[in-house]
């Protein structure tokens, strides 16, 4: 018999940081103890027992890992951002992948409408194709999936990292409306702000094809807003609060705009940059060096990001990654 | 060493000692609720199935450990007090016969 499952991945990140919070706690409490029991010169078995059930948290933390990536994976299989659906079948909990992401309608009304003048917005999903909304898609999967764990220990990112990861997804999850999202990144871009983000999903367009130099639209160094009349514009500002939702959940910021301007930014994305280098090759483990330079990192569950902290073609501080995947499996059991 | 700094040592153990039960005690309460906040957000969570039984069971054991485990950190606390008292008695045991001695 199967008994279907529905759990939110994110609740469970939720744990998981409680989970880790307690592991951290515990740890710290066995060596008080051991060092208070010795300056008191009174023998007790309490902080080696203690030391067990600090052990059995560090297991349920990673039990937890395990479930919430099982969980996400089954959300990217079914292209459902909040629910996953789990099945448990012969008393074993299986993920059952569902049809996979559609590529954005390439010749729909909606992404040149809303995108600006007549046909930009089409050629430019044309030039987008599979293989870039496959790789968009990648960022966004790995972004939400990794990062949280990777950067759980610290006090402010991984929230942030993860709101950020699940704005991309529901992003990417609306074909129809992201060449007008891209339009409105590249905005804030032009701006000075969160141009880290453009840049992020410049490229994973540009590997395919999308000239990183004039962005997606190929017009934004113009200085035209290129929103194509009043109702382009409207549609701008409204991808635009979307936009700042995504990137500001719960009116935090993901990346502070720098009170230094443009140079400031520069200095946070290179930051950011830096952190995730950090995150992946903790992560990772292993790395090894690519003949353009950039670095492969082999993840544990099997994907391997490619890692560039600057773009090759203006040397901007964007977040060039490339995540592969293996072959996605079929069903996935989880241990 | 003369008795009236032995009675000096062992008074200042005295204190030492009654620190650190302060300070086992202290820590016994954190140890209790070591896993309150995990329990919390498990239960808050939508985390249901087997293996989500499985985690509510395994964490109710683990928490009442800690529990037991935090009980004993107030005996053991308990026990360094009273080796505190001791001290002091002895102290005090000292500190007379050294002012018989004078």
């Amino acid at each position: 018999m199967s008994v279907a499952v529905q759990a939110d991945p994110q609740a469970l990140v939720t744990v998981e940081r409680a989970a880790g919070s307690s592991l951290a706690q515990g740890r710290g409490l066995v060596r008080e103890l051991d060092e208070l029991f010795a300056r008191a010169g009174h023998p007790s078995s309490v902080p080696s027992e203690l030391a067990e059930v600090v052990a059995w948290i560090d297991t349920f933390e990673v039990e937890v890992a395990a479930h919430r990536r099982a969980l996400l994976s089954a959300d990217t299989l079914a292209l459902q951002p909040s629910l996953s659906q789990v099945t448990w079948v012969d008393g074993r909990q299986v993920c059952v992948p569902l049809p996979p992401i559609p590529p954005p309608a390439l010749n729909a009304a909606g992404p040149a409408a809303s995108s600006g003048p007549s046909g930009q917005g089409s050629s430019w999903a044309h030039r987008l194709g599979q293989g870039a909304w496959n790789e968009l898609l990648a960022t966004a999967r790995m972004v939400r999936d990794l990062l949280p764990v990777a950067s759980r220990h610290q006090d402010s990112a991984p929230g942030a990292w993860h709101e950020f990861g699940l704005g991309l997804w529901q992003l990417a999850s609306e074909p129809s409306q992201l060449p007008a999202r891209l339009l409105d990144l590249e905005t804030l871009e032009r701006e000075g702000g969160w141009y880290w983000t453009g840049g992020m999903l410049a490229g994973a367009a540009g590997g395919k094809g999308i000239n990183r130099a004039t962005g997606p639209t190929g017009r934004n160094r113009s200085g035209n807003s290129g929103t194509g009349g009043q109702a382009g514009a409207a549609a701008a500002a409204r991808a635009s609060t979307r936009l700042e939702e995504l990137l500001m959940p719960g009116g935090r910021p993901i990346g502070r705009r720098s009170p230094r301007g443009r140079e400031g930014v520069r200095q946070v994305s290179e930051q950011q940059l830096r952190d995730l280098h950090i995150q992946l090759r903790a992560l990772a483990g292993s790395n090894r060096r690519a003949s353009n330079g950039a670095l492969l990192y082999s993840l544990p569950d099997g994907r391997v990001v490619t890692y560039r902290a600057r773009s090759a073609t203006d040397g901007r501080p964007v977040l060039d990654i490339r995540p592969r995947f293996r072959e996605v499996e079929k069903v996935h059991v989880l241990p | 060493m003369g008795l009236w700094e032995r009675a000096r040592w062992h008074a200042h153990r005295a204190e030492r000692l009654a620190e650190l039960a302060a300070e086992v005690r202290a820590r016994a309460e954190r140890v209790a609720g070591l896993l309150d906040h995990s329990a919390v957000e498990v239960a808050r969570s939508s985390w249901v199935g087997p293996a989500a039984d499985g985690a509510h069971d395994q964490l109710a054991t683990q928490r009442a450990r800690l529990r037991r485990l935090a009980a004993r950190l107030l005996d053991e606390s308990a026990a360094i007090d009273a080796a505190a008292e001791r001290e002091r008695s002895t102290a005090a045991e000292l500190r007379r016969m050294a002012q018989v001695a004078a």
